[in-house]
């Protein structure tokens, strides 16, 4: 709608009343939305002071674990893993020397059985020594006897030399029996101790095997455990570089609560200008007064940006600017 | 025995920030919530070195840099000023109260690490 006005008084008439109706809504609205843009500050910061809080306590769980408790666990495994081996290398050291025990029994066995066969030997020299001295005594009584009286005294020698002849060959056989009962003994404990031999060696052969079966399974699965903890810490590190990342992207809540708290202030300090006599004053010392208050690169660029709009028509022809520019300051850090 | 670190800033989420990084790497913290309060917690106690913000309610960080320098404990307690502020005016503020270095947020942690660990007392 197009408004004709006829005179000058009309127009300025005209604004006044704008003017005073523009005052009027801004003396209404300005706080309206100093109070929004707090309200939003306050919320942005509550949100993203407990996400970051959260974040950040998760992120120290993580390393927490990651450094301290897999780690420990691995190593208590492995070093578990290498006692039970070594303690079960030690029983079977204790099998392999009671083994060589027996052995060294059954070679003592053996030569005693070697021993056993001289002492038959022995009786049987014995027994041929009482047979030779009782022929040597029969002959003895016969020669005695021929002489007559003469021989009498010889006679008793000869007969107690036959006593003793007979004595001696029942003793040889005594000894031989004897001899051959101890060496069926010997033999038999021979035999039975061959057989055990045997049976030790294959016993031990077997445990060898068992144990050896048991380290194996143990050992793999250890290693198994071993790689899962090592995928878990890599992931948990990976994780926990994630946050971190997150955590780096939470700092432009530092930045937003900055910028919302200029253009809060700025509000409300066009809000109270309203109200003085002085009036808002020069709108260039505002804006000047304005930029003086950023902190960051990217409020001056924007404040840069809107004011040379105002101040320069844009042309058709032209490409839209960006209204925020990244920041090439992030992370700068200067040593003094 | 680990090295003790203030953490001094308004934002509870950029001390988090700060907090986890040094914790991950070793050091004890103490967080204060602007220059005022840090210079309460300046009780004495050994403080091997300290990260402040500038643009700080109550008490900002260039006034609490020069008010700590004040104090014997902490004359040569080396100071980081972690601040969204670049301008090179600011910096030299920064300078001339004695800070050690000027870090413009936001940060990657191990660019911040790798300053403390520069300029961390022994």
């Amino acid at each position: 709608m197009h408004y004709q006005y006829e005179s000058t008084a009309d127009t300025e008439y005209m604004m006044d009343e704008n003017d005073a109706n523009l005052h009027q809504l801004c003396e209404s609205v300005l706080p309206l939305w100093a109070g929004q843009v707090e309200a939003a500050k306050t919320l942005t910061n509550t949100s993203i002071e407990g996400l970051s809080a959260k974040f950040a306590s998760l992120s120290q769980s993580i390393r927490h674990v990651t450094s301290q408790g897999q780690n420990q666990s691995t190593e208590q495994l492995i070093s578990l893993l290498q006692d039970s081996q070594q303690q079960l290398t030690t029983v079977i050291d204790l099998l392999k020397n009671s083994i060589e025990e027996k052995k060294a029994l059954l070679k003592a066995i053996t030569e005693l059985s070697a021993n056993a066969k001289t002492l038959g030997n022995m009786a049987d020299t014995v027994s041929r020594i009482s047979k030779e001295t009782g022929m040597v005594a029969v002959n003895a009584a016969i020669e005695a006897a021929r002489v007559g009286e003469r021989g009498r005294g010889f006679a008793v020698v000869a007969d107690a030399v036959k006593r003793l002849s007979s004595d001696a060959g029942r003793t040889g056989d005594h000894i031989s029996e004897t001899v051959l009962g101890v060496s069926q003994a010997i033999k038999t404990v021979t035999d039975i101790s061959k057989e055990f031999e045997k049976k030790d060696a294959q016993t031990l052969k077997d445990a060898e095997q068992v144990v050896n079966t048991v380290v194996e399974k143990f050992g793999s699965a250890a290693n198994a455990v071993v790689n899962t903890s090592q995928q878990m810490l890599t992931e948990s590190t990976h994780v926990a570089n994630e946050i971190d990342q997150v955590l780096y992207a939470l700092q432009f809540q530092d930045r937003v609560s900055q910028m919302l708290t200029h253009v809060h202030q700025d509000i409300s300090k066009l809000s109270t200008k309203m109200h003085e006599e002085d009036g808002l004053g020069d709108v260039d010392e505002w804006l000047d007064s304005l930029k003086s208050s950023y902190t960051m690169r990217e409020q001056t660029h924007i404040h840069e940006q809107k004011t040379m709009r105002h101040s320069q028509p844009r042309s058709n022809t032209s490409k839209p600017q960006a209204e925020t520019a990244p920041s090439s300051d992030d992370g700068e850090i200067t040593f003094f | 025995m680990a090295k003790t670190i203030l953490i001094v800033d308004d934002s509870s989420s950029l001390r988090s920030v700060v907090g986890t990084a040094l914790k991950g790497a070793g050091y004890d913290v103490i967080e204060a919530e602007d220059g005022r309060d840090a210079l309460n917690k300046l009780n004495g106690q050994k403080i091997h070195l300290i990260i402040s913000d500038v643009n700080m309610p109550n008490m900002n960080g260039i006034e609490f840099l020069k008010a700590s320098k004040q104090i014997p404990a902490y004359k040569f307690t080396p100071v980081i000023m972690l601040t969204t502020e670049s301008a090179e005016e600011k910096k030299m503020q920064g300078q001339a109260g004695g800070a050690k270095a000027w870090m413009v947020k936001p940060f990657q942690p191990p660019q911040l690490l790798n300053a403390v660990s520069k300029l961390v007392l022994p």
